[in-house]
């Protein structure tokens, strides 16, 4: 089975294109945000502001108010919607996602502290006393404290020192108790919370707000996938080791023509293994979709990533997705240049293969640091032949004798593509490859919009 | 093979869990007078003539919480109309709850309390206030029809409630021994 020789008779499904526009969702968001602040307006907040007490039991509330809508975008934004992977990418998403995180325990938390000491102080009770009369007398307070505990758990395991020092599996089961967070807090808004608990129309909008972002994450996480697995009942059909360190995996199923994927984009694999089962990969498909079968190409990193290459055949497969922006179209500039580092190469390869370009104008830089990290060279020299395109292999340590300077410095990138600050450029490997491109295709005055990165997938 | 730790995190979340739920606090705490919480709620079925204006929605019911509820008399149970000759004004004591003093000022004209008016109530905080001035009438119209302080507790104003009916009844018992 070789990856190029398949032709396509039929036409291949794509997904779909969503009519939704970036700046809409960005005014939606900021106009719910207001629409709180007013309710908190309407409320009497501003009547509690002439005492410290109040003052803080106002800052208390709008805090726990503004804290607790972050975390409803954050649900929106894991919610992984096609349609804000089509906006937005994965990338800027996962940003957003980290400093809208922070920003909502920081809210939270500070609901917590300003809350227990404008009571205290409303009471004339030590604050240790109040605490201790909130958390045991108010119905929900203790959990909803629970709640804040493990939010601020998630924000310290996800701080980058303490992520470099946790494994991915830790670091995210750890993640995963931000849902039971969000669960844990709920009943107290409602009940204790002074917006919602005796104004009716107040609580309906927060009912209907959570209702949707429950909806749309139950839709987009657990709806679509278990469809899309169970239309397509893909199975391994075939493992080959394409490098001393990279596999490929094979796919086969039903109706795969009608699998809405693009090169480029990748899918969260779960091989259903008993041993595998529970772990989700985030691989490109490493051949441009055909209709016949889904290729995957995997370095193996870890000991899971290893242990695929002994994956039975037949093995089912459960599929999240397709996500990922760097697919090739629309774009603005006919000639392409893609850099791949490493096994950064997968989704390159199947852009390389089918993304839309007229003859002689695509070219593939592939960086690795050894011959024998080289994966899939027949297939790109062959892909090459049938293109017309150019293929150039920067193999070698960067500061050893055969590669004294990096080749991906701005001079160097230069001279080997001479049109480079005209051609839509995309770029996959690790980090430090990736910045490095960067760089120096900015020094080549190659505008950002032109400029597409695929970080999370391999 | 699904990571030892994992299945062991999953088990004692679940025992927490478990706690955390069963956790139960006072009934009538939270949702009930503590002045910032749930529940301006419609009086007891004792009743008053101002029952119209009562949020009937502000039962902060959405998790199960109940609906109005006539709650057990506060304060100590008095001898039924007072004594004989008692006319005038009498202020009863302070007394202090949770969310402030509360007093209250009987009017008596041979016996029957003609009018109750606050002297203070909680209103330390906007919602403390807000509570006050919505529990206040139906308190009043309560000792009226009941002519004792044996009130019923105005849902979502419990401790103002209980205070209110210990300062009438202080307010009865300085009566009587005048």
């Amino acid at each position: 089975m070789t990856a190029t020789a398949a032709r396509r008779p039929q036409t291949l499904a794509t997904p779909r294109a969503w009519p939704v526009r970036a700046s809409d969702l960005v005014a939606l968001a900021v106009g719910n945000g207001f629409l709180i602040a007013a309710m908190w307006v309407r409320h009497g907040a501003l009547d509690q502001l002439g005492t410290l007490s109040g003052v803080l039991t106002a800052a208390g509330q709008l805090t726990a108010l503004l804290g607790t809508y972050l975390v409803l975008i954050q649900l929106v934004l894991m919610s992984r919607s096609p349609w804000l992977d089509q906006l937005f990418g994965v990338e800027r998403l996962a940003n957003a996602h980290r400093w809208l995180g922070f920003a909502s325990v920081v809210l939270i938390g500070g609901h917590g502290v300003l809350t227990t000491i404008g009571y205290a102080m409303g009471d004339r009770l030590a604050v240790t006393t109040e605490a201790w009369t909130l958390l045991t007398t108010y119905p929900f307070v203790l959990m909803a404290t629970v709640g804040m505990g493990l939010f601020i758990l998630v924000a310290v395991t996800s701080v980058r020192i303490a992520r470099r020092r946790l494994s991915y599996e830790t670091w995210y089961g750890l993640h995963l108790y931000a849902y039971l967070a969000v669960a844990l807090a709920f009943a107290h808004q409602v009940v204790v919370g002074t917006d919602f608990s005796d104004d009716p129309v107040a609580r309906i909008y927060w009912f209907v707000l959570l209702g949707l972002v429950a909806a749309s994450f139950l839709a987009f996480r657990v709806g679509q996938p278990v469809a899309l697995s169970w239309r397509h009942q893909l199975r391994v059909a075939n493992v080959v080791r394409e490098s001393p360190t990279v596999t490929s995996i094979y796919m086969t199923g039903r109706d795969l023509d009608r699998l809405p994927v693009r090169a480029g984009q990748y899918f969260l694999w779960r091989f259903l293994t008993h041993e595998g089962w529970w772990r989700a990969h985030p691989f490109s498909l490493s051949a441009a979709p055909n209709g016949d079968y889904l290729r995957v190409s995997v370095k193996a990193l870890g000991d899971w990533s290893s242990r695929l290459e002994e994956l039975p055949l037949g093995t089912r497969v459960f599929v999240e997705g397709p996500y990922g922006i760097t697919t090739g179209t629309p774009r603005k500039r006919a000639a392409i240049l893609l850099v791949a580092g490493g096994v950064g190469i997968t989704p390159l390869r199947a852009l390389f293969e089918s993304v839309p370009a007229p003859r002689g104008a695509i070219t593939l830089i592939y960086r690795v640091s050894a011959p024998e990290d080289l994966a899939l060279r027949r297939e790109l020299d062959e892909l090459a032949r049938l293109r017309g395109a150019t293929v150039h292999y920067l193999v070698g340590r960067r500061g050893s004798p055969e590669m004294p300077s990096d080749p991906l410095a701005p001079a160097a990138l230069q001279r080997l593509i001479p049109d480079v600050a005209s051609r839509e450029v995309y770029v996959c490997g690790p980090d430090g490859m990736i910045a490095t491109v960067r760089r120096s295709l900015q020094a080549l005055r190659v505008p950002d919009r032109h400029i597409h990165v695929e970080r999370f997938a391999y | 093979m699904f990571p030892k730790r994992g299945a062991i995190a999953i088990v004692l979340t679940a025992l927490a869990l478990v706690l955390l739920v069963s956790f139960k606090t006072p009934d009538d705490f939270g949702r009930l007078g503590n002045g910032r919480t749930a529940g301006i709620v419609a009086p007891g079925p004792s009743g008053a003539p101002g029952a119209t204006a009562a949020p009937s929605a502000g039962d902060g019911g959405a998790l199960g919480a109940t609906g109005p509820t006539p709650r057990p008399s506060a304060g100590r149970p008095s001898a039924a109309p007072t004594a004989a000759a008692a006319t005038g004004q009498v202020t009863g004591t302070v007394v202090e709850t949770r969310f402030g003093p509360v007093q209250v000022r009987a009017t008596f004209q041979n016996g029957r309390i003609m009018d109750v008016q606050a002297v203070q109530l909680p209103s330390d905080r906007a919602r403390s206030a807000q509570i006050s001035q919505y529990a206040e009438p139906y308190l009043r119209s309560e000792a009226l029809q009941a002519q004792s302080a044996q009130i019923d507790i105005v849902s979502g104003a419990t401790y103002t409630s209980e205070g209110y009916a210990r300062s009438l009844q202080s307010a009865i018992d300085q009566a009587q021994h005048q």
